[in-house]
């Protein structure tokens, strides 16, 4: 027997236990040691478990592990088998037999009925959960090889679906949990306004803070029954945190990390090489000067010489194989009145575009004290610096700006860089089209933004007497933003240039606080009805304000000359208007929550916030938010307890409101626009200088209140066969109301912008409303299954989720929305009875044949003063509209009838310029027309189902950790395709479109065959673009989104303690593994992963930065 | 009691939070609430709404060009190509109501009523507590802004056949309730704007220096003169047509109001008088040297910006060339937009994409300065008046491949090449208008910074005031008047082409000895060619079957349809923002 150190309890977690030592300790009796039997327990991840509980089977007689997670046990012969059994933990049976050393390792218990987890304001046995509260596994967040917390989560949890923006480090990842919340768009700074919200430790936290290492623990509430304690911003879902806190055995442990990853372009775009492409653009060249099929050979010669052309690889030239690493150290330890854990994680990813940085540095301290055993207090204190240089992100939100596009679609066989005769100059012009040189973007602009982050919280719990319990805290953040851009100077013709250098800087600083005051009681009547009662209050400030300043005019950019101090900036001229801005948000909120039980089978729980916001007008401050849910656990009743299979089972229900305030402040001012970047509020009188205006800017609207999003949800948990299978099913509607949204104004309201940015200084006229109603439905499934035989274990678990989003009712409107894109006009819509952001286009028939199309000659301008004869084709098997051209009189002269348009009924062809080889796009009214009144639905941007598949073997001193994540039902619009099949020479194309375009047979006037007839399966080649093939959204342009990805797989092994020992360290391990090392999609661009930000106009392809591939490898060591 | 003052504490610790508290202002923002408090605040609300005709796409571009001459018989839309982004398919009468212009121009128009009735509010609470020396001021200002929310109404009117005539603040509540009036009533609102307005604006020679581009007397009269016409118009020529039920004929009050302009000291019809000429850089002769350019007739000079402000104008728009970014605009699109794309040095290089090569001058409005069309259609039954030689106006408006162009800096002349139609770069009937051209200074800055010409719009100009009288003077009877108001604009034509005199129009008939409408309509088109008044004429004369005619960069013939294309369609967001409350014109 070793003496028991006694563990300082914490959390409710560590008292059971200690309980349970407690009881062991009594109950050891003076047996007759026969057999010692030795050994050691250990986990997963190879650590020591100390406390394990350790007896033979069908007695009392037992032990527990000491700190080293080593035993002795003196059994009575080799019959005996042993128990180990740890709380969160599934238990262990070993036959004795002629062992006398038998280590074991222990797994988690998926299910860990017994854990208390963490709920808002609160912490409740996890078996008495009601709401639908989905626990995210920790433990093998390392092993995804990503020290982001979002790419970390991803395919973990049913019912979140998380996408990055772009595959550029430090890019914001949206987090949706259950579909879509709401249709607000992206604001301003072009971040989705649908945002889960992150409560680190009790504090409301921005997720980049947060180091996936210091993850002691991680539920996400999905429905609003449990999120509605979160009141306004819950609707989105929340994610409650615990971090790791130290130890208060009196021991410390330090553990270090380290790796190192490669990181790729997961895949190119083919495009045609520089003697493909001159090539093609001769053959334009014939199309184009075809008359009647026949083209002058002589007059007519080639472009270009296909043998000279070199080729330029514009996409291996761009990207680069990018090295990302990461170490970070943690150390932690403590006594019984002090305890304490440190983290600090450094790292830097570069980005595979050239000239693309990020890195990070994380640091978190948190301190416990106990003064006694009624008052405790503690400190948790975070620090983040972010850096990020480049070009901007946004450029990857817009086709025409990113300069992957532009690698894509740049004339091949032009090197970059020419030598101008510019001083400036040395980017070479694109020689057939207006696609920008990829270089000019990456060269010239060079952006760096530095953020620091602060956050601090103290805490003070005080337990008066037994049940009560009173938790007091304060938190406070700082943050800083240092932005600066500079333009170089460049020469790149006479209308893009930039004779002096650019300068622009961003200050951004804010800072925030907020207090909470708890009192939770805990008691129970009769010993059958427990009940815990919770009320709490809120308050809370948040301020930012932003400086502009920019100058224009430097002759050069030094080190020095970064700053405006030096003389080189002195001497030049400041933008004369520095613009600042500032924002500041007040809310306080009530809370309270009652939960209940009868002998803990019978579970009903009720919660609900009462919301104050300065973010509204002073009458629609207060927003209300219930949330009630109730359970039954059925395995507990007597008719289930003899299924010997069933471990657990729990059938659940709730529903509740959240809501929902993703607008800006003020809404309800109308705000005065003046000044320099206000522009068209400017006139000159004078008709010589500039007198500066003033105006409202936007109609504000006092009536607008809060969003709120209703949930209901029915869930079954069960866990079979000594909890080693485990099963959740959830089935959730969600709906809201009062959603606030932009709706359109009409126009004679008075406040139309179609430059925002220029006239409005990027503030929207609109005022907020709260109009319609959408809702999304659906089901989650999670199935994991944990088992061992012999040396090997295995943990498999996997979730579906199925969500439908709808647009209920947007008071008749339909919500269009379009982009910059190649066709141009509107991509989406929503309308109601409908999904959310549905692609909208033309339906394509067909290629027209040669014999859909008809060949008259006639004088094709009959009654004019110059008449034209000319050979007309068209296609005829459209419908076809007669019209009767209207009788004017009679003329003076001649007597004849004169006709106000055509003189003689004349046919008019629904697509009356195309020829073989043009798209027929379907008319779908049939009126003759061809219109957005024929456009049909092409697909929905988001994908029904999503699918997680995480695995996780070990075996001896071996372990394999894959996650697969796949994503089916979706459609992606690859707007690129309007360029890669383009028919007029503006860009390079795509080898498909070289191989397989149409055309007909084109001779010259001796008659000799040119070019033979080409029955391709793509439009024509015609630069006059008379079908207009590519410029209205349509079928074309639309893909199967659908995908499955390797998201990350790592391999690893753990040193043999007796070699970790000796090297001095507790624990190695080394692995190597990857991200997104294999994709299985039909999608033709370089990623299927398109971003969804904006839920009206999403899962457009424009160029975005490419999730990279990654190979990475690293060691773990554990003092 | 433990108990109890724990409790107590942490009540305490948790009240405190009062509604005030939520109170948060917008910081280093001015809100409608603390900004309205002095004179110069709305002042310069009253510059907004001026500057709101600067804007891109609403008044020069889309008003004047895209709407005013594409459909019309005598302009051809142009740019690149029939899928330029500024070309609509508006030559045929293919109006599509989402259409950014067509939601533009009538967003654009209440946005400048919305800011000039904000200005007129703002002023009658400033007023109350106004020095006595500012009365005036306020109340001269408040006259502009009357004028400016007319003029836009007027737009309105023209364009869409009217809407609603908004005067105060609408708020979202009112959306489905505003309603839009009759096109009759619409009229009289506008009317009454402009005779509230008149009598508290001032005279253009009260006018300081500073202040010549605000809307004076003359232009509400000139501008309340054109509305009687138009209202007159309609009543006479649409007498059972129920859009326009209501109207009346006014052609006296239009003839009362259009020579009280004619009278006013301040403006005249510029180039009357045979020795008047300017120098100009429009005959420089190659050179950059102003000493050493020539002499232009007041008729050409006044479409330069030399004569911004000139006693030939009534109503401009101010432009001025800034060169600051993109959108910020002082200036007009006009120039770059009216330039050839291909132009050729006088030493043959090629000058690709100078401009962009809109409002092109289609073969019927050539052949009406010569009197070379061949429709005898009954429009030009008086024709034989006008034979035997070229208008001299000819050359102002209308440029043609080989002709001469604008000097570079360096001397070297441009020559229009080929602009024949069928090929990129090039305009389809050949020609372009020359009235917003800008001296080859201007130009370069242009080059760069398309908004930025300095030209102003000379919306109403006495050539127009002079025509709209003797309209008003025949149909109100007094035919005598009517033929010196046009023989008073053919004299001036003839006396101020571009050559500056007499001797190169021998053949020009100086005088006609009568006048009836259709030489009113003739001298219309002429006068005012390539300026974005021919299809709102042709509109109200109800001679819209004229507007047929071939479109050369479309190979086919438009096809007006009436009891449609009066008017254009009112922008769809108009029919779904407001719930319906607005309906759909006839047969869109």
């Amino acid at each position: 027997m070793r003496l028991i150190k006694p563990f300082l309890i914490f959390i409710n977690q560590r008292r059971i236990f200690m309980l349970l030592m407690a009881l062991l300790l009594l109950s050891i009796p003076n047996s007759f040691a026969q057999l010692i039997i030795t050994g050691k327990v250990i986990n997963s991840d190879r650590e020591s478990l100390p406390g394990v509980n350790v007896y033979i089977e069908g007695t009392q007689t037992g032990t527990i592990t000491d700190l080293d997670g080593s035993y002795e046990i003196s059994v009575p012969d080799e019959n005996a088998r042993i128990v180990f059994s740890y709380v969160g933990y599934l238990q262990e049976i070993r036959n004795v037999g002629n062992q006398t050393t038998i280590d074991v390792f222990l797994s988690q218990d998926m299910m860990q009925l017994d854990e208390v987890v963490v709920i808002g304001y609160g912490t409740q046995k996890k078996s008495d959960l009601t709401g639908a509260v989905t626990s995210v596994s920790t433990k093998d967040m390392r092993k995804t090889n990503s020290n982001n917390i979002l790419s970390a989560m991803q395919g973990k949890a049913a019912g979140i679906q998380i996408t990055p923006s772009t595959g550029m480090p430090g890019s914001e990842t949206i987090v949706r949990v259950r579909g879509i919340s709401s249709i607000s768009q992206i604001n301003n700074n072009n971040e989705a306004r649908q945002k889960v919200i992150w409560i680190v430790d009790g504090v409301q936290q921005d997720s980049r803070s947060v180091n996936p290492a210091d993850i002691e623990s991680m539920k996400i509430l999905k429905d609003a029954s449990a999120g509605a304690i979160y009141g306004s911003a819950a609707s989105n879902g929340v994610v409650l945190i615990t971090t790791k806190k130290g130890s208060n055995t009196g021991k410390v442990t330090a553990e270090a990390n380290y790796y190192r990853g490669w990181n790729y372009l997961p895949n190119k775009v083919d495009v045609l090489d520089g003697p493909q492409f001159a090539d093609m653009m001769n053959q334009l060249n014939i199309i184009s000067y075809t008359q009647n099929g026949l083209v002058d050979r002589p007059n007519v010669p080639d472009l270009y010489d296909p043998d000279t052309m070199s080729t330029y690889n514009y996409q291996d030239m761009l990207f680069r194989t990018a090295i990302s690493q990461n170490v970070d150290f943690s150390v932690s330890g403590g006594s019984e009145k002090v305890t304490s854990y440190f983290s600090t994680s450094f790292n830097q990813d570069e980005g595979i575009l050239k000239n693309q940085d990020y890195s990070r540095l994380l640091s978190h301290l948190n301190i416990d004290y106990k003064i006694n055993d009624r008052i405790k207090f503690g400190a948790n204190v975070n620090f983040r610096w972010e850096k990020r240089s480049g070009v901007p992100e946004w450029r990857f939100f817009d086709e025409y700006n990113s300069p992957i596009n532009m690698a894509i679609l740049f004339a091949p066989f032009q090197n970059p860089y020419i030598e101008g005769a510019h001083p400036d100059s040395m980017w070479a012009p694109n020689p057939i089209s207006n696609v920008t040189n990829p270089y000019l973007i990456t060269d010239i602009t060079n952006q760096q933004s530095n953020n620091y982050a602060t956050n601090g919280s103290f805490y003070t719990i005080i337990s008066p007497f037994k049940g009560l319990t009173f938790e007091t805290r304060f938190n406070a953040n700082v943050n800083f933003d240092n932005y600066r851009n500079v333009d170089r100077k460049y020469y790149f013709n006479a209308a893009i240039k930039n004779d002096k250098y650019k300068m622009q800087k961003n200050y951004g600083a804010g800072y925030g606080y907020q207090t909470q005051n708890i009192l939770t009681y805990n008691n129970s009547i009769l010993e059958t009805i427990n009940f815990s009662i919770m009320t709490g209050f809120e308050a809370g400030k948040g301020f930012y304000n932003n400086l502009n300043l920019g100058i224009n005019g430097l002759a050069s950019i030094t080190d020095e000359s970064l700053y405006f101090g030096s003389p080189t900036v002195e001497g030049s001229s400041i933008i004369p208007s520095p613009d600042e801005n500032a924002n500041e948000t007040r809310g306080y909120a009530y809370f309270g929550r009652l939960s209940l039980d009868y002998k803990s089978i019978f579970l009903l729980q009720g919660n609900f916030r009462r919301d104050a916001s300065s973010v509204f007008g002073p009458k629609n401050r207060i927003g209300n938010f219930p949330g009630i849910s109730a359970g039954i656990k059925f395995s507990e009743l007597n008719f289930f307890k003899k299924f010997d299979w069933l471990s657990f089972g729990k059938i659940r229900f709730g529903w509740g409101r959240a809501g929902n305030n993703p607008i800006e402040p003020y809404s309800y001012y109308a705000l005065i626009g003046s000044d320099t970047p206000f522009a068209n509020a400017q006139y000159s009188f004078d008709n010589s200088t500039v007198t500066t205006g003033a105006m409202p800017i936007n109609l504000p609207n006092t009536g607008i209140k809060w969003e709120t999003v209703q949930t209901t949800n029915y869930g079954l948990d069960l866990a079979l066969f000594g909890n080693k299978l485990t099963i959740t099913v959830d089935k959730f509607t969600r709906s809201n109301k009062d959603m606030l949204y932009k709706p359109d104004i009409p126009g004679f309201a008075g406040w139309i912008v179609t430059n925002p940015q220029f006239e409005n200084n990027n503030i929207s006229s609109e005022p907020y409303a709260n109009i319609g109603k959408i809702s999304s439905r659906g089901w989650e499934f999670t199935v994991g299954y944990k088992n061992s035989t012999g040396k090997l274990k295995y943990d498999v678990s996997a979730n579906m989720t199925y969500v439908k989003n709808k647009a209920d009712d947007l008071k008749g409107k339909i919500l269009y929305n379009g982009s910059s894109s190649r066709p141009s006009g509107d991509l989406t819509r929503t309308v109601e009875g409908e999904e959310i952001g549905e692609f909208y286009g033309f339906k394509i028939v067909q290629l027209f044949k040669p014999e859909d199309c008809d060949t008259l000659t006639r004088n094709i301008s009959t009654n004019l003063a110059r008449p034209r004869w000319g050979k007309v084709v068209r296609a005829t098997n459209q419908p076809i509209k007669e019209i009767v051209s209207s009788f004017v009189g009679v003329h003076p002269r001649t007597g004849d009838s004169v006709f106000a348009t055509l003189s003689h009924i004349d046919t008019v062809y629904v697509q009356n310029k195309a020829l073989a080889g043009d798209l027929q796009f379907w008319d779908a009214n049939g009126d003759g027309v061809l219109n957005t009144d024929d456009y049909q639905p092409l697909g929905n941007p988001f994908a029904p189902y999503t699918v997680g598949l995480n695995i996780n073997l070990a075996y001896s001193w071996f372990d394999l950790n894959m996650v697969w994540y796949g994503s089916f039902g979706n459609s992606i619009f690859n707007s690129r395709r309007g360029q890669l099949y383009n028919s007029d020479g503006q860009s390079n194309w795509s080898p498909d479109y070289y191989e397989n375009y149409y055309h007909d047979a084109i001779y010259d006037y001796d008659g000799n065959l040119v070019l033979p007839t080409k029955n391709g399966t793509y439009p024509r080649l015609d630069n006059t673009g008379a079908n207009q093939n590519l410029i209205y959204p349509s079928e074309f342009y639309v893909e199967n989104g659908s995908f499955v990805k390797l998201r990350s797989i790592q391999f690893g092994v753990t040193l043999p303690e007796k070699f970790a020992k000796y090297i001095g360290v507790a624990n190695l391990r080394v692995y190597a593994g990857g991200r997104n090392l294999l994709t299985f999609t039909k999608y033709s661009g370089i990623d299927p992963e398109i971003e969804l930000r904006n839920p009206l106009l999403a899962g457009i392809d424009k160029g975005g930065y490419p999730i990279p591939r990654t190979y990475n490898a690293g060691v773990s060591i554990k003092f | 009691m433990k108990k109890l003052i724990y409790i107590t504490t942490i009540i305490l610790l948790t009240a405190g939070c009062s509604e005030d508290w939520l109170n948060t202002y917008p910081l280093g923002n001015d809100t409608e609430l603390n900004f309205y408090t002095t004179f110069n605040a709305a002042n310069m609300t009253v510059t907004a709404a001026y500057g709101n005709y600067c804007v891109e796409r609403y008044f020069d571009v889309v008003y004047l060009v895209l709407i005013g001459g594409s459909p019309s018989d005598d302009i051809e839309n142009g740019g690149e190509n029939i899928f330029d982004a500024y070309n609509f398919g508006w030559d045929l009468f293919q109006f599509s109501p989402s259409e950014d212009p067509i939601t533009d121009l009538w967003g654009y128009c209440y946005k400048g009523i919305r800011l000039a009735s904000t200005a007129i509010e703002k002023f009658k609470i400033i007023q109350e507590t106004a020095p006595a020396d500012q009365l005036t001021l306020i109340k001269n200002r408040i006259a502009e802004m009357k004028f400016i929310r007319a003029f836009n109404h007027f737009i309105i009117a023209q364009v869409y056949g009217g809407g609603p005539y908004i005067t105060e603040l609408i708020i979202p509540d009112q959306f489905a309730t505003t309603p839009r009036i009759s096109l009759s009533e619409f009229y009289m609102n506008i009317e009454n704007d402009l005779l509230e307005a008149i009598p508290d604006l001032l005279n253009r020679t009260e006018l300081d220096a500073a202040n010549v581009g605000r809307a004076t007397k003359g232009a509400a009269q000139a501008l309340l003169g054109k509305v009687y016409l138009y209202e007159s118009s309609y009543a006479a020529n649409y007498p059972s047509d129920e859009r326009f039920a209501g109207m009346r004929s006014l052609y006296a009050d239009a003839l009362e109001q259009l020579e009280a302009v004619i009278n006013t000291p301040g403006y005249k019809l510029l180039g009357l008088d045979s020795t008047e000429t300017y120098t100009s850089w429009w005959n420089s002769n190659n050179s950059a040297d102003p000493s050493t350019w020539g002499k232009v007739g007041a008729y050409r000079w006044m479409f330069t910006a030399d004569a911004d402000n000139c006693a030939e104008s009534v109503w401009e728009i101010q432009h001025i060339q800034d060169n600051l970014d993109y959108l910020r605009t002082r200036g007009t699109y006009l120039t770059i937009f009216t330039t050839p794309r291909l132009i050729k040095t006088k030493a043959g290089a090629a000058l690709p994409e100078m401009g962009w090569s809109f409002n092109s001058p289609s073969q019927y409005l050539e052949q009406a300065f010569g009197n070379n069309d061949t429709r005898e259609d009954g429009l030009l039954s008086t024709s034989t008046k006008y034979a035997g030689s070229l208008d001299p106006r000819y050359p102002v408006t209308i440029s043609k491949a080989g002709d001469s162009l604008l000097c570079e800096s360096a001397g070297q002349q441009w020559i229009l090449v080929d602009m024949s139609h069928g090929t990129k770069n090039n305009v389809p009937t050949g020609m372009l208008c020359r009235k917003y051209e800008a001296s080859p200074a201007e130009f370069w800055n242009i080059y760069t910074h398309h908004q930025e010409s300095p030209v102003n719009i000379k919306y109403i100009r006495m050539g127009d005031v002079y025509l709209m009288a003797a309209e008003a003077a025949l149909l109100s009877g007094d035919a005598a008047k009517a033929l010196q108001y046009v023989n008073a604009v053919r004299t001036r034509a003839r006396n101020s082409g571009v050559e500056g005199g007499y001797p190169a129009y021998t053949g020009y008939p100086k005088n006609l000895t009568a006048v009836n409408l259709n030489d009113i309509i003739h001298e219309r088109r002429i006068e005012l060619g390539g300026e974005g008044h021919r299809y709102f004429d042709l509109v109200r004369w109800n001679r819209t079957e004229f507007l047929n005619v071939e479109v050369a960069e479309r190979n086919t013939n438009s096809q007006f349809v009436k009891n449609k294309n009066e008017f254009l369609p009112i922008p769809l967001i108009e029919l779904q923002a407001s719930e319906g409350g607005i309906k759909q014109n006839l047969n869109y």
